[in-house]
């Protein structure tokens, strides 16, 4: 299955140079800036337009992302990975999210989350004759808890007026829901 | 955790650490030349965030929040593709209908609810 997997990702690969590739991310690039735009157009005022550094950096994100998936995909051959995100209004669900920042009190199961922080990682390896998989790395959400309470104070906040360089450490783990990990016990 | 993964889940969580990053920079950048509005219509289903404007406690985090969110949904859907980001959506189906039918473990479609 892996080594089927490998190959058949690393077909497309060698047929991708490196031109093809700065398309790729200049258009997404280019895309993330023109919906984010978009939803900055309810906010009263008038920004600016957005300085090259927008679309630089986003592209840097968008090649370290590339490469991630390039190497687990191609090799990595023990296990999968799939990422996964929550659309806003999903569900929340303690098994595969967790919410930004901690707070003092827990999210409500079952309500519906606000918008999406972080991507989440599911690992599955063969095991036995099936597929085993665990969430390694929970998705981040915003719910509505956090406009409510204050996060605990030594944690990393996002917090109204509070200095960038304290929320630039903000840690936190965004709309596909993964399969249910199963409750066996191989891999820990 | 599942044994020997710890290096590529920490390559993925720095990953998230970068948008966050660049969210917050460009948040901030965002707010100094927008203000929330004192009321907000009620966000549509292509909406980055399921609240409007208005709720948010400053235009930094309403910012912060939807370009995340946008970052997030595109990183998975242009990225995080089942077969290769620069494949076409027929090879990216092929090989996901391929994938499926060896594993149990497929990515189900996004929540209807959203």
């Amino acid at each position: 299955m892996a080594a089927w997997r490998s190959r058949a990702f690393g077909a497309v690969e060698a047929s991708v140079n490196g031109a093809q590739k700065s398309t790729l991310f200049r258009d997404i690039a280019r895309s993330i800036q023109e919906v984010w735009l978009d939803a900055l157009d309810v906010l009263p005022g008038n920004l600016p337009p957005l300085p090259s550094a927008f679309i630089a950096g986003m592209e840097i994100i968008l090649n370290t992302a590339y490469e991630w998936n390039r190497v687990v995909k191609m090799e990595v051959v023990k296990y999968d990975f799939e990422p996964f995100v929550f659309a806003p209004l999903s569900p929340y669900d303690p098994a595969k999210m967790e919410p930004f920042e901690h707070l003092h009190l827990p999210v409500r199961a079952g309500g519906r989350i606000v918008s999406s922080v972080s991507l989440g990682l599911v690992a599955s390896i063969a095991f036995g004759g099936e597929r085993v998989s665990h969430v390694q790395h929970k998705a981040g959400v915003l719910g509505e808890e956090w406009f409510l309470k204050k996060p605990i104070t030594q944690q990393p906040q996002r917090t109204p007026g509070m200095d960038i360089s304290v929320r630039h450490n903000a840690s936190t783990p965004v709309h596909q829901d993964p399969s249910p990990p199963p409750k066996k016990g191989c891999c820990g | 955790m599942l044994h020997g993964v710890e290096k590529n889940v920490n390559q993925f969580a720095g990953i998230n650490r970068q948008t966050q990053e660049f969210a917050n920079i460009w948040a901030e950048h965002a707010a100094k030349s927008k203000v929330l509005p004192s009321n907000s219509p009620p966000v549509d289903a292509a909406s980055p965030v399921a609240w409007p404007a208005s709720k948010f406690l400053n235009a930094e985090d309403y910012a912060f929040f939807s370009l995340l969110s946008i970052l997030n949904t595109h990183l998975y859907n242009n990225i995080f593709r089942p077969f290769h980001p620069a494949a076409s959506s027929q090879q990216n189906s092929i090989f996901q209908q391929g994938y499926q039918k060896q594993t149990h473990t497929g990515i189900v479609k996004i929540n209807p609810t959203a």
